[in-house]
């Protein structure tokens, strides 16, 4: 089977599975105790308007009804409109989007690349001071909780040393200079995503270069004279990142799901807290539309990263 | 080499930091608020909104109240209530403008009332005894013909059909917006930009970012004299500890809602001040009033005698002294919040006592002998489940400590807690599921309003109110209490109308209708550098009062005010910290470049 063939055949799959994992969100989140009316309907509203209200939402009619409307909206876009917000959810989502991507995309870039490197300079003196100091130091992020992090890294910075803001994507006040700004505001929250997800990279990196360098074929370029540095970077280490390849497909799609964590420590009005509010509140518009959004991108991440190990692995066949 | 270059590029960062930091200096008065309540479009649409928190320092409401709940003039200037309580004629204020420089007249009280008996299903029922059935409308309703008269265009005139003992608090504290602006758009579906927006209070919006923050800039036409402030910005926090964070920092200029758990630690900070506003938040334990629960077990809590010795056996000034801290909470005995006032009359019912049911052991373990749960060989007499939010006003430390004291006093009379803590939603879902339920007490809390209508649903056992989303999520179910609360809702003389209410303050106690136990305190801090921060009644159910009433934002002032800039952000990098840091950098960096030249060297 070709490429062309092995993704078409994937794709039907992966559409099948996006009904399936959307009709598991729509069944498990009116499982859930408690619907939105528990949320905003206080007492203070009288019995009728509280009909009006749920009508006024689509909540009054029969489940079986709101799942047919949901499955239309799935494919239509028609998401519907945020119970709070008062807008579409197709709105509220795309409006939280850049923040998160801005967050995310630099943190992800610098976990990869740094992890990597640091994989890199422990593979080369294995068991040494530096190897043992750089899986440490990934071990001792990696354990730690982010939101502490997060609050240590605003503390320190932000509330000690007055040099980075404390919160925020931008500053409160802000009077030009936006990029500067943002990234200004972006150094405490991707610093601490990136610290505690480096982890993950470097030790991945570190294992498989591991059993790399014990191929034969490495022992038969170093037979025939090439120097360390060649062997390792131009033999070993190509075939040592292909698993980092299946990680980043798992880390792209995690991309927009955000860090919930990260965003409420430093204020940063993504789409992590987007769906943790919305959960809470029982906002099923948006809920369902950020659920729907998120297995597209998972799915299909994973497509894409068998696709790219095929590319980069020449002994991976379609079939 | 490579040391230099990393010494030139840490050099160059600092330079853009130094530049950012002057860059963001500013030249305005700007005031931020830190805050936990989010803010979204809908919150300032009048028919979208279910709360009006952030709307109601735009559009300013005819009546306001001062730091102790007594109504004073707001957006109207004067009022008088006629005998007979069905004609309220209110007066508004003269030089009242809109931002874009149009009068605020009547008709745009007229326009207000309408528009949101027709088209808001939240708020329509505040106007009801003025309404007429009307098809078409999303309500079904609508102003009755004649039911509103201006005589000219700063007075009107309302005339009931029925007398109405909350009209004048929900008439009367109910925002008031544009007809010009809002005439003839669809704000079922849209909701308009805050570029367009006007209003009557001291700062309109100008920019509102879901999530994030809400900007008011100043309005020359506000009727209480230009404000001090060019911008007033809401800054919405994820939690209240990042808001602290920022506050310290010098990001934000005030926190509201400040835990009483982080009071100690601000108490340290310099040029933080905390101050606390009167309490209008209550909460209370409610019993489940039903003869049996879900299982078919009986109920024990449906026994009077059982839920006195629930309320005899806990020490509560001590509980609440632990949990909250001394001086950060009241201690409850009645229904109705200290500064509940109608017409300038306090609600309040001095014969409660305070505490109102005595900390007693003994009496509470007879209480339970005579009601027949006599203790068994482990000195248990019942289990009692007890049901509390996770999140939300009542999902605090401060709250989980004290139920966990609770906890233990009961369990010295023989009472053991089963306590079950759930997310708000699911709380809520099973706190209003339909009787027979499956709790003995529920943890509650109440946001009061200016009116002691909703306080007295408490009591009220009708079928709505019992049932899912009403006030008496217990089930108590008096007679004469539903009478009297009817009786409180069509009396508008305010001795009598106060008299009803404190009657049922009575009945509620007598009958242990809940089990009060405080009344939040709110404690706000903020920077020191700002005089004129009034502090009033807390958050109340529909309206921002205290530190960020509309009037006291408009007359803040800077205690040093500088010519130059007043910086809102950061107040700038601490270099000589910066500077030592920078070195050790430079060290731990050029060691790395050092170690990892040399290896290439020997490598190679």
């Amino acid at each position: 089977m070709g490429l062309p063939t092995y993704i078409a055949k994937r794709a039907l799959v992966a559409i099948a599975l996006i009904i399936v994992v959307g009709s598991l969100n729509f069944a498990i989140l009116h499982l859930a105790p408690g619907g939105p009316e528990t949320v905003f309907l206080n007492p203070r509203i009288t019995p009728a308007a509280k009909a009006l209200i749920l009508k006024q939402f689509g909540l009054d009619k029969p489940i079986q009804e709101q799942y047919f409307l949901y499955l239309e909206g799935m494919v239509t876009g028609k998401w519907g409109l945020s119970y709070f917000y008062s807008e579409s959810a197709f709105t509220v989502i795309a409006s939280r989007i850049p923040a998160t991507l801005l967050l995310m995309v630099p943190s992800l870039i610098l976990t990869v690349v740094i992890g990597i490197v640091m994989g890199i300079l422990s593979v080369r003196r294995p068991y040494s001071l530096l190897d043992r100091f750089l899986s440490s130091f990934a071990f001792f992020f990696y354990s730690m909780p982010v939101f502490w992090l997060g609050f240590i890294l605003l503390t320190v910075f932000a509330v000690f040393v007055h040099v980075l803001p404390a919160g925020g994507m931008t500053s409160i006040t802000a009077t030009g200079f936006g990029i500067i700004d943002y990234l200004w505001h972006l150094i405490l929250p991707v610093t601490a995503l990136t610290l505690i997800n480096i982890a993950n990279f470097s030790l991945l990196v570190r294992s498989s270069m591991i059993e790399v360098l014990d191929q034969n074929y490495i022992m038969t370029a170093r037979g025939k004279g090439l120097s360390e540095r060649l062997v390792f970077y131009r033999h070993a280490l190509r075939n040592g990142l292909l698993p980092t390849v299946t990680m980043l497909g798992l880390f792209v799609g995690s991309l927009l799901t955000g860090a919930i964590l990260t965003e409420t420590v430093f204020s940063w009005p993504g789409l992590g807290s987007l769906t943790f509010d919305s959960i809470s509140r029982r906002d099923y518009p948006v809920v369902l539309a950020l659920f729907f959004i998120f297995s597209i991108l998972t799915i299909f991440s994973n497509l894409l990263t068998d696709i790219v190990y095929g590319l980069l692995d020449p002994r991976i066949t379609y079939d | 080499m490579k040391i230099s270059y990393l010494l030139a590029a840490f050099l160059v960062a600092l330079t853009i930091v130094g530049t950012v930091q002057l860059a963001f200096a500013q030249q305005e008065k700007v005031f931020v608020i830190g805050t936990t309540t989010d803010i979204q479009p809908g919150d300032i649409n009048p028919v979208k909104a279910l709360n009006f928190y952030y709307a109601a320092i735009v559009f300013p409401e005819l009546i306001a109240w001062d730091k102790v709940g007594k109504e004073v003039p707001g957006l109207a200037q004067s009022w008088t209530i006629a005998p007979d309580g069905l004609t309220y004629t209110f007066n508004i204020q003269p030089n009242a403008k809109w931002s874009d420089g149009q009068d605020v007249t009547a008709d745009d009280v007229v326009f207000t009332a309408t528009l949101e008996s027709e088209s808001n299903p939240a708020f329509f029922s505040y106007w009801n005894s003025l309404q007429t059935a009307k098809t078409g409308t999303i309500t079904g309703v609508t102003i009755a013909p004649g039911a509103i008269t201006t005589p000219d265009v700063k007075t009107v005139v309302f005339h009931l059909q029925n007398p109405s003992g909350s009209f004048f608090t929900a008439a009367g504290g109910f925002p008031i917006f544009p007809k010009h602006v809002y005439e003839g758009l669809d704000l079922t579906t849209t909701n308009l930009d805050v570029s367009k927006m006007v209003g009557s209070g001291p700062y309109v919006p100008t920019e509102l970012v879901p999530g994030d923050r809400y900007v008011l800039s100043a309005n020359k036409y506000y009727w209480g004299g230009t404000p001090t402030l060019d911008k007033v910005i809401f800054k919405i926090f994820r939690d209240t500890t990042s808001a602290e964070i920022s506050l310290e920092s010098g990001a934000v200029d005030l926190v509201m809602n400040v835990p009483g758990t982080d009071v100690k630690a601000f108490s340290n900070v310099p040029d933080i001040q905390l101050g606390v506003e009167q309490p209008q938040i209550f909460a209370y334990f409610v019993p489940n009033f039903r003869p049996t629960l879900a299982d078919g077990s009986k109920n024990p809590t449906a026994d009077l005698r059982v839920r006195q010795a629930i309320a005899m056996a806990m020490n509560l000034s001590s509980i609440l002294d632990d949990a909250f801290g001394h001086g950060y909470y009241v201690l409850a005995n009645q229904i109705f919040v200290p500064n509940m006032y109608y017409l300038g009359k306090r609600v309040w019912n001095d014969s409660i006592p305070t505490p109102a049911y005595p900390y007693d052991r003994v009496a509470a373990g007879k209480l339970l002998d005579a009601a027949g749960y006599p203790a068994s060989s482990n000195g248990i007499r019942m289990q009692l489940t007890f049901i509390a939010p996770s999140a939300g006003r009542l999902g605090t430390v401060g709250v989980l400590r004290m139920m966990q004291l609770i906890q233990h006093a009961l369990r010295a009379v023989g009472i053991d807690m089963n306590m079950v803590m759930m997310e708000l939603a699911s709380y809520r879902a099973r706190y209003y599921m339909a009787p027979p339920k499956d709790w003995n007490v529920a943890l509650w809390s109440q946001s009061q309003s200016p009116d002691p209508t909703n306080v007295g649903y408490n009591v009220n056992g009708a079928s709505w109110n019992i049932g899912q989303g009403g006030w008496n999520g217990g089930g108590y179910n008096n007679p004469f209490a539903t009478y009297l609360v009817s009786l409180g809702d069509n009396t508008t003389g305010g001795d009598a109308r106060v008299g009803i209410y404190q009657r049922i303050a009575g009945i509620a106690y007598q009958d242990v209708v809940n089990i009060p136990l405080y009344y939040a305190i709110e404690v706000v801090a903020w920077n020191t550098k700002w005089q004129g921060i009034v502090l009033g009644l807390g958050n109340p159910s529909y309206d921002y009062w205290g530190a960020v009433k509309y009037q006291n934002l408009a007359q803040l002032t800077m205690v040093a005010q500088t010519t130059t800039t007043t910086a809102a952000e950061t107040p700038g990098p601490d270099y000589t910290t910066l500077g030592i840091i920078a070195v050790l950098a430079v060290i731990v960096v050029g060691a790395f470049a050092y170690y990892f030249g040399r290896r290439g060297k020997k490598a190679s």
